[in-house]
């Protein structure tokens, strides 16, 4: 019993960082219907920023919480600066065109992005500091959780309690959501849609940045390469709750995280990409719209 | 009373590939006034509207808005929808297109932000002044529900609206965005006798209280001829008459538009 409470955890653990991640493809999906491919990138740029400036701060002596909050702040303002300028850059010119444009659009983005990194760092592993320090109320139970995990647990949670209430209460909130939905009469009622999309690859960003600072701080190790992996899951579990629905989002990323860490706890760690994987299958043929995802009427 | 032009359309011509949908149009409308265009159907009258409210960018011609309380005129053609609605014009569609999994308050509330100051920071750490005009934006939305008489399904979800429920909502949300010009794309298509009749109260009731100016595309002749004040009609993207409704009645051209020839 205990063991599988243990796996639950890591699940919950696995989960809550691929919701991060996750949340920015549902709801760039939700606003302009792109699959975002870059976003996976943002996660890895901004686990890079932070280990540099961590590396800086460092070096001055400070301590290393301190340090670990004001890194992820600035990988945070980092990310949003990547976030806002890529939509510009990438999106914005091809709103208008084919859908399948900006998709490749955000193939090749994503691309470029990982060969800049492994080109201005390097292509091996690079150690991540470990600035977390150990909470002393955490010590009963530091054997089953250890102080970055329930850091991501914490974070995360308080992010969704965040962006829930901003969603639902805020101005900002409201036109994203109405943009969502029908974007020619959010314009004619005044709702100006290039700072709605701004906004929203913005909050997308700055969620993986958060993701990305406590990932890396969690394994101690990133590469060029991390952005791929975590991406590919986390708009799995997007599709798996319904890409488009925010709390589909972190119920797909819950399931999945859940799923992989008992693949790996009762089969094999070399099973656990399978099990994922298999289950997004199996949804796509009996509820292809996802979990939480509505049913698509057919536009006559 | 004086009456101001605020809206003049010169010369606009709309074409899509080789169809000429809009002919050297040349409308002017007044402050406070209640116009109806007719027309058949495919006669250019929603193309008008899509090129007013900046939907579709005219191909020839020029749009003037003049603002009844500053006087300030200024060209929209080629502007964006949303920059044109915060300049007082707003408009409904013929289907309905509410935001369906909003509830009815926020439908309205949304039509008010674009004349909200408040910017992103101070929405989120929620400053005194964001609560404030927040405050101000849910008790004006209620006042608009109460007009259209709505106030008592303030938390429903729009598309759990009767049909003619959402006519009118759609018709408090545009007049959220504090036009001086509504222009209603077929408000009564779809409704029955009742509703219309209701319909034609409120858009009275409208134009009294809140002194805007009403721009109506419909095909009931019964519901335009007792609601306008002026019509137009169009045929193949030209207008082709133009008059008070008795005079309208009587135009041959009119007459030949809707009927054809041999009659």
């Amino acid at each position: 019993m205990e063991y599988f409470l243990e796996l639950l955890l890591s699940g919950l653990i696995r989960g809550s960082i691929y919701a991060l991640i996750a949340l920015g493809y549902t709801m760039v999906y939700g606003i302009i219907e792109l699959i975002n491919f870059a976003h996976g990138e943002i996660y890895m740029i901004s686990a890079f920023i932070a280990l540099i400036f961590a590396s800086v701060l460092n070096a001055y002596g400070l301590n290393s919480l301190a340090t670990f909050a004001i890194a992820s702040s600035l990988a945070i303002v980092y990310a949003a600066a990547y976030g806002f300028t890529l939509e510009k850059l990438a999106y914005k010119p091809l709103r208008n065109a084919p859908r399948l444009s900006p998709l490749i659009s955000a193939i090749g983005l994503s691309i470029v992005l990982q060969n800049y990194v492994m080109l201005a760092q390097t292509s091996s592993f690079v150690p991540f500091p470990n600035l977390i320090p150990d909470f002393a109320f955490l010590n009963s139970i530091s054997h089953i959780l250890f102080p970055s995990e329930f850091l991501i647990l914490v974070i995360t949670t308080i992010v969704m309690i965040i962006l829930t209430i901003v969603i639902k209460y805020t101005k900002i909130g409201k036109a994203m959501r109405a943009v969502a939905q029908d974007r020619m009469m959010a314009m004619l009622l005044g709702i100006n849609i290039n700072y709605i999309i701004s906004v929203t690859f913005i909050i997308g960003s700055c969620l993986a940045a958060i993701g990305g600072v406590l990932i890396a701080s969690h394994i101690g190790q990133i590469n060029f390469f991390i952005g791929f992996i975590a991406g590919i899951k986390a708009f799995t579990a997007a599709v798996l709750g319904g890409i488009g629905n925010i709390p589909g989002a972190v119920l797909g990323s819950i399931i999945l995280g859940c799923t992989e860490s008992f693949a790996t706890g009762y089969v094999s760690s070399d099973y656990e990409d399978v099990f994922a994987f298999a289950i997004l299958v199996l949804l796509l043929i009996f509820r292809p719209e996802g979990i939480l995802g509505k049913k698509r009427d057919q536009k006559v | 009373m004086s009456h101001n032009k605020i809206l003049e359309i010169q010369n606009l011509s709309m074409e899509f590939g080789g169809l000429q949908a809009l002919d050297s149009i040349n409308i002017t409308f007044y402050e406070k006034e209640v116009v109806a265009i007719i027309g058949p159907n495919g006669a250019g009258k929603t193309t008008l509207f899509n090129c007013i409210t900046g939907v579709y960018v005219p191909t020839r011609g020029n749009i003037f808005i003049q603002n009844p309380y500053t006087q300030m005129k200024e060209k929209i053609n080629g502007l964006k929808p949303n920059i044109i609605t915060r300049k007082g014009m707003a408009r409904t569609f013929q289907n309905i297109r509410l935001f369906k999994n909003m509830t009815v308050l926020e439908n309205v509330m949304i039509g008010r932000h674009c004349h909200a100051k408040a910017g992103i920071i101070s929405a989120m750490v929620r400053s005194k002044k964001t609560r404030d005009e927040e405050a101000r934006i849910i008790h004006d939305s209620r006042e608009l529900l109460k007009k259209v008489n709505l106030v008592d399904e303030q938390y429903e979800y729009a598309k759990n609206l009767s049909y003619g429920y959402q006519k009118r909502l759609e018709i408090a949300r545009a007049l959220a965005t504090k036009p001086f010009l509504l222009l209603l794309d077929e408000p009564a298509a779809g409704m029955n006798s009742k509703e219309t009749a209701e319909l034609m109260d409120l858009l009275k009731e409208i134009k009294k209280d809140l002194h805007i100016a009403l721009l109506l595309i419909d095909h009931d002749m019964h519901f335009i001829m007792n609601l306008s004040e002026k019509i137009f009609v169009m045929d193949y993207g030209k207008k082709i008459a133009e008059g008070t409704p008795e005079e309208i009645q009587k135009n041959p051209l009119v007459i030949k538009a809707y009927l054809g020839e041999n009659i």
